[in-house]
This record gives structure tokens, sequence and C-alpha cells, in this order.
């Protein structure tokens, strides 16, 4: 099997490149990586319902070219998340200065990319890069971790207060006619009792084919408050993977939210560890799939340790011959007596060929625990559209305003109002294209 | 003989000590009000008596007719004759409250060697108390405290005191939230069962319920033991001049 | 904590097994191990037709081919299935009527609290005994018979209703469906045929008692219930084994057919031997349940009860063909000590406005584990189609594991689906309340667990609702007020 991985276009074709860094402990790292990953197939149960085996045998990836990065003018700035924030621009996954604006950085915060680090002074990310990033089941965090070669590494100190969000934006640019892979990585290091927000968008300026296929590794001190938003709004030409792997320590709060409206193919897949007594993780997230397009989110909390709090929701809009998928796995070990995890998954379908999978997971080994999931999955309600065109809507306008308030409802669980004013702008906005779409069709 | 006796009771939850030297002796047919502030340890002694797991005595007794029932699980506490209304009863999904009762009746026959209570007699004990205290039948089929109003629940609480014919019972709190009419009824629930041999302390933060229930002693608890009693004169006072000078106090 | 302790104690007490005899008897044995002989020697001792037995020889050809699974949450050595016999049958086993059969059988049966003698069986239930590979017994054949009904051996309809037997075996699980599935179409040797005609409400509950009683045997019991349109049929099925120190095996497949406004109720009370506290000895159960609502209205209901095997795999299905049609599943499983069960069900909404509901609860005690594992699939046609999900685990004690492994497809819009979970502890609050009133801890546990499966329990008929009163260790719930 690890042959034939090996003779995938996105493997050979990255294969002989120099990597920043030459280290014998990232070569060693990288090399398993690559030793790690299988291609998912039909018998992958954590990717039953997301195919990808085809696609990735039939696309010749290549590396992005180092040349025709684009002009900060023509990077998609609408699609990204309109709160303020310091700027670290990722280009097919290289660190751009020129495109990103530090100057306001805090003392409290440093920023480096990981290219730099790498050829400037390796050992010091050595003992944090790929420690919480596990290669086993996870193929493509695992493929990141051969070939990755820049990203960004970011500590936010011990009892640091970070007013302003880091705003990371990612964009995906296939100039020429080549399809094109990248690997980012994230490392973020957030010190004991400290409070910092980061913003991730996913754009893509218009082009060829793009594989977005990112890793990012958070730890989050003892007592610390940390806030990640996320939204992805590739083109349509895009595929987007993306493992984050989190590790809370005691009594430290993580907060997610990741919102999906773009790329062909998409899967985002969330751990949080739960690694410290009375850590907590609010983890809810939100996705409006069109035709062509397949949106998974896989989630999976894992309670290691006592009196550990975990709540997450969900909620997608699946239209046209869209597909939606949603994983999500709430893990009690032995030792997390005095756990509460909850879950909840809500689908709209809206048309005929839409279709939605959900798997809600429990796995329970502690018997102190108050657990749930729910999952739901129906249309608009009949008697909302009725009350809603008897106040004089038409039908495409009063189905907008439910799917709107179906979305707005779970974007309500962000805490930083100007993310969530910027969420909100951008369903609305997707409810304007969609319904551009269905006039065009 | 007195039929409880407190004696120097301390006891702590977590290493910390809420109980802190508690003495009071109860005679057969008396009526105690226990009264104070909120978060004083009303609760925690009413939880020690019944033998609710998780508090720890550290020193002194608790005798019932001269016996320490401290080395007494919950349910022989409850054969010997203790009962604790509850200030938040607990639902049981599923399990029907006539079946909750009969299980409760038999276990306290099992304890007193007498045979099971017959399903006949069971239905018409139960339906003459719970008529006597405004209960309606349908509750009884319903699962024990499930659904139930806040009154519903102080009403089955007194129900199953009537049932069980208790000789030492606690009340606690069982006036909180309860309408004038339901405090009434439940009022009149307890009147009713008050006997030459059958004692009560009744734990409230307030006097109202002490209108009802006429005490024959008041007692004042803060800080973690009694600092005052009195006849039912000083539940006047208290209601007059509230609680302030024994806060400061403890 | 002391309520913890007590409550492990209970169950511990609940659990012990009360079936685990063994009847010595005189039985008739094929040779150990699998072949095509074998096959041939159990397709001879039932005196089959050709046709039989060459569906009997594919399947074997197919198994060969196959592979067991792995996906589900259960650990167990590999079984060598060389090691085990495929046919044990008392030797005075062809009867003409029950006074024939053994004395020491009947005792057996007794022992179980199953009567077999007519005069005292439980009035308005008929029994077929299945001891180990063969039927012993079938009660009020006759007056089942008058009223059109079949209820007899599969090895007997086999001969009497060729033409039924041919059309539906197979029907809903199709010979290649699954390892275990494959296997006992090769290997089954008996179990229950029953055949409710047009518009019949059968007036009588049919129940098969399937016994273990012979070493080192597998037990491959099949199971075809037919009924036909308008028909009604509630079926009982309860299984023990004795006491071993090795682990036997047991894969049994159970057909249901339901035409247009048919109805078949199905319960289960599964007390397979567990094995002991360490995991030693015990029942594999990989069985394979499936109803096929093919008519328009029908309706199956699957109840089960799940107290016993070392090892249970098992997912009682139901394929909504029919326009209306209705699944519903209801479930209670206990897992204590080692054991494991990987159970749940599938729903699969093929029909317009087809429903379907399952309640599963499961109660894992010591070091067992145990998964829920449930399927919902909405195909696009399902116009309308409906399901609730409910699945509740409670955990007693600190060693044990509970798993909630749903799937839910949904591919029409005006579909609705929910599921909810939940997984938790008796509450301590609960378990103070009870002793309050004076109810032991080993009542109060009772209680409670009790009013944990009510929704489940009060789905079984009757005279099985005592049983499984009996299993749980509870009193049962709506006996009094």
């Amino acid at each position: 099997m690890a042959e034939a991985v090996t003779e995938l276009p996105i493997v050979a074709n990255a294969r002989g490149l120099p990597a920043p860094g030459g280290a014998p402990w990232l070569a060693d790292l990288r090399g398993r990586g690559l030793d790690a990953f299988e291609l998912p197939g039909r018998k992958t149960e954590a990717w039953k319902y997301t195919r990808i085996d085809a696609l990735m045998k039939k696309t010749a990836f290549v590396p992005p070219p180092l040349i025709d990065e684009p002009a900060s003018s023509d990077i998609p700035c609408h699609l990204a998340l309109g709160a303020e924030g310091h700027r670290l621009v990722l280009v097919n996954g290289r660190f751009s200065p020129e495109l990103s604006d530090l100057d306001a950085l805090p003392r409290s915060v440093t920023v480096q990319s990981l290219a730099s680090a790498l050829e400037s002074d390796p050992q010091a990310i050595a003992p944090h890069l790929g420690n919480l990033q596990p290669l086993e089941g996870y193929p493509f965090a695992a493929l990141n971790t051969g070939l990755m070669g820049d990203g960004l590494i970011i500590r936010i100190k011990d009892g640091a207060l970070v007013e302003t969000p880091l705003h990371v934006i990612s964009v995906a640019h296939a100039p020429g006619e080549a399809p094109v892979a990248f690997h980012p990585r994230l490392l973020v290091m957030v010190g004991k009792g400290a409070v910092a927000t980061l913003l991730e968008s996913h754009v893509g300026v218009d082009g060829g084919e793009t594989l977005s296929n990112g890793v990012t590794e958070i730890s989050i001190g003892a007592d610390a408050v940390f806030h990640h938003y996320k939204v992805q709004n590739e083109s349509l030409k895009a595929t987007h993977l993306a493992a984050a792997q989190v590790v809370v320590g005691a009594k430290a709060v993580y907060e997610a939210f990741a919102l999906s409206f773009g790329a062909r193919l998409s899967r985002h897949d969330i751990r949080v560890c739960l690694d410290g007594e009375g850590a907590e993780a609010r983890v809810n997230g939100a996705y409006a799939a069109d035709t062509g397009q397949h949106m998974d989110t896989s989630s999976y909390i894992d309670h290691a340790l006592p009196h550990g709090t975990s709540a997450q929701t969900y909620k997608g809009v699946v239209d046209g011959s869209g597909r939606g998928v949603f994983q999500g796995r709430i893990n009690v070990a032995r030792a997390a007596q005095g756990t509460s995890g909850n879950q909840l998954h809500k689908a709209l379908l809206l048309s005929n060929k839409a279709e939605v999978d959900a798997k809600p997971e429990l796995t329970i080994f502690a018997d102190d625990v108050q657990c749930s999931h729910g999952a739901t999955c129906g249309q608009l309600d009949d008697d909302h559209m009725f009350f809603l065109r008897a106040r004089g809507l038409t039908e495409d306008e009063a189905r907008g305003l439910l799917i709107e308030g179906f979305l707005d409802d779970v974007i309500d669980l962000v805490s930083a109002p100007a993310v969530q004013a910027s969420m909100k702008d951008m369903v609305h906005a997707w409810l304007i294209d969609r319904s551009g779409r269905k006039e065009a069709a | 003989m007195a039929l409880i006796e407190i004696k120097d009771l301390h006891a702590s939850v977590d290493g910390k000590e809420i109980l802190k030297g508690v003495s009071l002796t109860i005679n057969p047919g008396e009526m105690h009000a226990l009264m104070g502030p909120n978060g004083t340890g009303k609760s925690t002694l009413s939880n020690v008596i019944a033998g609710r797991a998780g508090y720890e005595v550290t020193s002194g007794d608790v005798l019932l007719e001269g016996r320490s029932i401290l080395d007494m699980e919950p349910n022989e506490r409850s054969n010997a004759g203790v009962f604790l209304a509850f200030q938040y009863p607990v639902e049981i999904p599923g399990v029907a409250t006539s079946t909750f009762l009969k299980a409760a009746i038999n276990a306290k026959r099992k304890f007193a060697g007498q045979k099971e209570i017959d399903a006949m007699e069971f239905l018409k004990l139960v339906k003459a108390r719970a008529k006597e205290l405004n209960v309606r039948d349908d509750m009884l089929k319903r699962p024990v405290n499930v659904g139930f109003s806040g009154g519903e629940k102080k009403r089955a609480e007194i129900l199953q005191m009537a049932l069980l014919e208790p000789k030492f019972c606690i009340l606690d709190e069982t006036d909180s939230g309860l309408d004038i009419d339901a405090l009434k009824v439940v009022s009149d629930g307890v009147n009713a069962l008050r006997s030459a041999d059958r004692s009560f302390l009744v734990i409230t933060h307030y006097q109202r319920l002490l209108s009802y229930i006429v005490p024959d002693f008041v007692h004042v608890f803060a800080g973690g033991r009694i600092v005052r009693s009195g006849g039912k004169e000083l539940a006047m006072e208290l209601e007059e001049n509230g609680y302030a000078e024994y806060v400061d106090a403890a | 904590m002391a309520a913890t302790e007590s409550t492990v104690q209970t169950v511990k007490d609940i659990e012990r097994y009360k079936y685990g005899f063994e009847t010595d008897i005189e039985s008739d044995r094929a040779p150990k191990g699998l072949s095509e002989d074998t096959i041939r020697f159990i397709s001879a001792k039932k005196n089959e037709p050709e046709w039989m037995l060459e569906w009997r020889l594919k399947a074997y050809r197919l198994w060969l081919t196959m592979e067991e699974p792995t996906w589900a949450a259960v650990d167990y050595p590999k079984i060598d299935y060389q090691e085990s016999y495929y046919y044990s049958a008392p030797k005075k086993s062809t009867l003409k009527s029950l006074d024939e059969v053994d004395p020491e059988l009947l005792r057996t049966y007794e022992k179980l609290g199953i009567p077999l003698k007519e005069q005292e069986v439980l009035a308005g239930v008929a029994v077929d005994a299945v001891f180990d590979s063969v039927s012993v017994a079938t009660t009020y054949k006759k007056r089942l018979n008058e009223m059109g009904v079949i209820f007899c051996p599969i090895s007997e309809a086999i001969h009497t209703h060729p033409e039924l037997v041919q059309k539906y075996l197979a029907s809903v699980v199709p010979v290649s469906d699954n390892y275990f599935a494959t296997l006992n179409c090769a290997v089954f040797t008996d179990g229950s045929f029953v055949y409710i005609p047009k518009g019949l409400r059968c007036p009588m509950e049919l129940s098969t008692y399937f016994r273990i009683n012979e070493k080192n045997t597998g037990q491959f019991e099949r199971t075809l219930i037919i009924a036909d349109e308008g028909a009604y049929v509630s079926y009982l099925e309860g299984c023990t084994a004795p006491q071993r120190d090795e682990n036997q095996l047991h894969a049994a497949v159970v057909e249901l057919v339901a035409l247009d406004d048919a109805e078949i109720k199905y319960s289960t009370v599964q007390n397979w031997y567990p094995g002991d506290e360490n995991g030693q000895g015990g029942i594999y159960n990989f069985v394979t349940k499936r109803a096929a609502c093919r008519g328009k209205r029908s309706k199956v209901s699957w109840t089960q009860v799940e107290t016993g095997s070392a090892i249970t795999w098992k997912y009682p299905s139901c394929i909504l063909q029919g326009d209306n049609s209705v699944g519903e599943f209801y479930s209670v499983a206990i897992t204590n000590n080692r054991q494991q069960a990987d159970t749940g069900t599938k729903m699969i909404h093929i029909g317009k406005n087809t429903t379907s509901k399952i309640i599963s609860k499961g109660i894992a005690a010591g070091r067992s584990d145990q998964t829920y594992r449930g399927l919902v699939r909405i195909l696009p046609g399902a116009e309308g189609a409906r399901n609730y999900t409910q699945c509740d685990s409670l955990l007693i004690g600190d060693a044990c594991g509970a798993h909630t492994v749903p799937y839910i497809e949904s591919r029409n819009p005006s579909a609705k689906t929910e599921h909810e979970a939940t997984a938790s502890r008796i509450s301590e609050d609960q378990l103070f309340y009870c002793l309050q009133r004076g109810i032991g801890a080993e009542e109060a546990v009772g209680l409670i667990v009790n009013g944990f499966c009510k929704e489940v329990l009060q789905t079984l008929p009757m005279e099985f609702a005592v049983e499984a009163q009996k299993l749980v260790g509870i009193s049962l719930e709506g006996s009094v007020g």
C-alpha cells in the first residue's frame, strides 16, 4: 500500500525538491509522515462518507512555483473575515512578509515563519513540531508532515492579554495550468493564563485547481482562554483539507467556530484533547453546501482528565446536489470522571439531490459522566414558510429568511461580536448568491 | 426518654466544617422549628441525620430512642423511623409513584418482620391518604416526581410521610416555592400526623409556615450551631427583626 | 463511594446465571469440524431434498472465500471452526406426539420454566422447543393448523411447504449477506417456520425456546416468519445454555416478511450463558435478524432484552419497502463482568411515508463493554419518511464502557430524522432518595434501572415481561395502581 502511495502525483512531484531545514530530526519526522500516509479508500471508516481517493489518483498536483505571488489587490479580501486583526498572509502555504502586517504586534506575541525557523534555529522548535498531531488515523496530516515546508509559529507569552486578534489569511492560488498542492503548518503555543484570539480565513484567487492540506497544532496552557475562528471560502476548484489538534490545559478554555462556504471538497478535522482538570472546549460550526460541493466536518473531543466540559453545536444547509457530512465523537477516558460532554448537529436539506450523512459517536469509559449527542435532519418547517408567505414574502425570500435564521442561530455562539457580525454578513452574502444562482438556473 | 438526641455534632464536607457543635433534644410528640439564614448548615444537619453520603461526622452523636444511628445505612435509619421530606424531591424517570410507594412500605414491613402488603390493601390505603392530601390518582401513576409542579412534589413528600408513619420527621424547607393554598394543604397534612409519640423538626427560613404548623420550640441556627432557643414567640421576633444579629454573632 | 459500591454489588447479584445446568441425555452428533461432508451429513440427517443440499453447499463454498468481520467493537480469540460440532440431536428425536418426548428433556424445559405439556402450558402461548440442533417439541400445532397457521420446525417445512420455503428463504438476508449468515446457510440445523394466512390475527403468542446443551456444539438456527396480507402475529424467542468453560458459537439467521397491512411483533429474551466473572466461557452470539416490510402499511416491531452471551453481535433490522410501512426497535442490553455487546439496528427507508422508531437502553457494569451501533438510511424515494432514535446508556462502576455509534444518512429533503443519545450513571440523588424511604440499595438499583428501561420492557408481551423482569432483577412496572 505504502509503495502505491508514493506513486501518487502529489507525493512523487514533491519529492526531490529542496525542503527547508536539514536537521536529522526533521528528516526523520518527514519520513515518518510519508510512511504513515495511506490513501483512505472504501474501507477506511473515518473517510466512509468522504471519498477522496479518485481525486488524488487522477489529479497531477504539483508543489506551487516560487514565483507568481499575487498582488495585494488580487487577494479577495471580501471573502475573508472582516474583523480587525494583525494580518499574517500565507500564499500557497508560504509566508508572505510583503502582504502581512505585523507592525502593531504586541511584545507578548512572537510570530515566525516556519521556513525561517527551520533554517535559523530548528532545534528550538524540535520539541513542538509534530508533537500534538498523531500520524496514525490522520492520513492527510501525515502527508502534511511528510511534505511541509512553511507556515507559521505563533507564541503567546504566559499571562499575555492580546486584544487584537491575529488573522491568518491563507490564499490558494494556481495561476498556471497545473493543479497546485501545498501543506501549510501552523504551530500555536498559548502560554499559561494568556487570553488571545486567532482568526483564519481561507480564500482563493481565481485560477486553476488547488489543494490546501493544512495542519494546525495548538497547545493552550493552564487557565488560558483561546478563541479560534475560521472561515473557509475557497473557490469551487479548490480542495480544502484541514486538521487541527488542540490540547487544552487545566481550567483553560478553548472556543472555536468554523464556517464553511467554499471549495469543491472540504474536510475539517478537529481534535481537542482536554488534557487538564477542569478544561473546557466550546467547538461549534456551520456550513452551507450547494451543487458540486462536499463538506465534511469531523470532530473528536477527547476528555482525558476529570471535570472537563465540552459543548458542540454544528449546523449545516445543503442545497442542489451538495453533500454534508458530520462525524463527531466524544471520548471519555477512564480517568475523566465528572465529565460533561454535549454535542448537537442539525442539518437542513433543501433539495431532492442533496444528501446529509451524520455519525455522532459517544465512547465512554468513565461512569460519572453526563454526555449527550443529538442529530436532526429535515427541511424548512411548512408552518414557518406559510406564515412568512402570508405576510407577503415570496417563496424565495421566505426560504432565505428561514435559512439565514437557522445559521445565524448557531453563529450567535461566537463570543467575539465583530467576528459574529462578519460571519452573519457572509451568510447573508451566500444567500444572495444562492438566489442569484437559482434565478440563473 | 428523648426521641432524638443530637450531642455536640460536628460534621464537614470536603474537609470544610459545616456543623460546629449542634446539640438538640426532642421529646416524643414535640414540634421543633429550626430557623436561620441561608447557607448556615440547616440542610447539612438534615442530611447528616438521614445519612447522606459525602458528609463526614468528625465528633458528636445522634441518638434515636437512645441508640446511635450514625453507623446505620440511610435505609436502616428510615426503617428505624427517620423521615426526611426533601427540599428538592428527586425525579426517578420510568418508576411509577405507586410502585415506589409500595416498595417503600414493603421495605418497612419487611424490616418489622411483617408480610408484604397485598395489592388491594395497598391501593385502599394509598387512595385514602392521597385524597386527604389532595393528591390526584393520576399522580400515583406518573413517574416519581417527574413533571410534578413544586406544590405536587411537596404534597407527594407528605403523602410518603403519612404512609410510612415515621417516628421522627424532618421537613427541610418544605414551604419553599409553595403558594398559600398549597401551604395550607401541606400544613394540614403535617398537623394531621401530629401525635403523642411522633416528633418533628421543621427547617425553614420564614415564619409563614409556622403560622400553620405551630411549633413547641423554635431554634435559631447560625454559623453551624444553634445560637438561641425559645418558644413560638421567637419565630415572630425573627420575622420582625431578621437574622442580622445572628449572622454577625456567628 | 458507598452507594456506587452497593450498586455494583447489586448488579453482580442480579446477574447470577440460573440456567447453567446441563442435561445428561444421549445424543447423536456429526463428526467434529466443518467440511462438505459435514453439510452432507446434516442434510442427510434431515432427509432434505436435493435442492436444499445444493443450496447449502453453494453457501459453504461462498463462505470459504469470505472473511470474518472485524468492524464491531468486540474482541475475542480467533474461532477455530474445525473445533466445533455442527450437528447434535437428542437420540429420541422423531416424535409423533408430545407424549414421546424424553422425560429428561421435559424436565429440562420445566427447570427453564417452559412446560411443554399442553395442559400446563401458559394459556395462549404455543411453544417450539429447539434442543441443540433439532426441534424437540411443538405445542398447539393442531389448533393452529386448523386456523391455517403453519408453526413447525423449519426442517419440517422444507418437506411440507417447499414452495413457501423456496420463495422466502434468504429473500431478506441473502446467502452472501455476511460471514456468519453465510455460515448459517451452510450448516443450519433447525429453527421455527411460521406462516400466518391472509387476514388472520394469530390469537396465540408463538414462541420458540432455544437451548444449547451439548459440549463444543454450535447452534445455527434459522427462523422464517411470513405474515401474509392483513395478518398479525406476535412471536417470542428465549435462549439459555449450560455453564461451560469453553466458548460456544451461536450463529442464527432470522428473516421476517410482512406483506400489505401485515404486522409482526418479534420479542427476544436472550439469556445465553455469559461466561464467568473472569470472562471464562460463554456463548458467542453472532446473529443476523432482518425484516422486510414489503407490503404497504406493514409493520415490524423488534423488542430485545439482551442479558446473556459473552459476545453479542446483533442488529435486528427493517427494510421499509412498502409505502407507509413502520419499523420499530426496542432494546435493553445489560452487560456485566467481561461481557461484550455490539448491538443495534438498521432502518432502511425506501417507501414513501415510512416511519421508524428506535429506543435503545444499555446498562454496562463490571468490566463489560457495550456499543449501540445503528444505521438510519433514507433513500431518495422515501418521501415524507420519519425516524426517531433515542439511545441511553447507564454506566455502573468505573471499569465498564458504553458507546454509541449511530449512522444517519438522509437523501430526501422531506424526510425528518431525529437522534438523541445520553450516557450517565445512576444518580447519587436518586439512590439516596430511595434509601431514605427505607428501600434497600439492591432494590433501589432495581427500581431505578427498571424505570430506565421501562419504555422498552412495556413493549414485551405479558408472559415475557415477567421473565424479563426476573432477568433484570426488578419488580415490573404497572403491576399496581
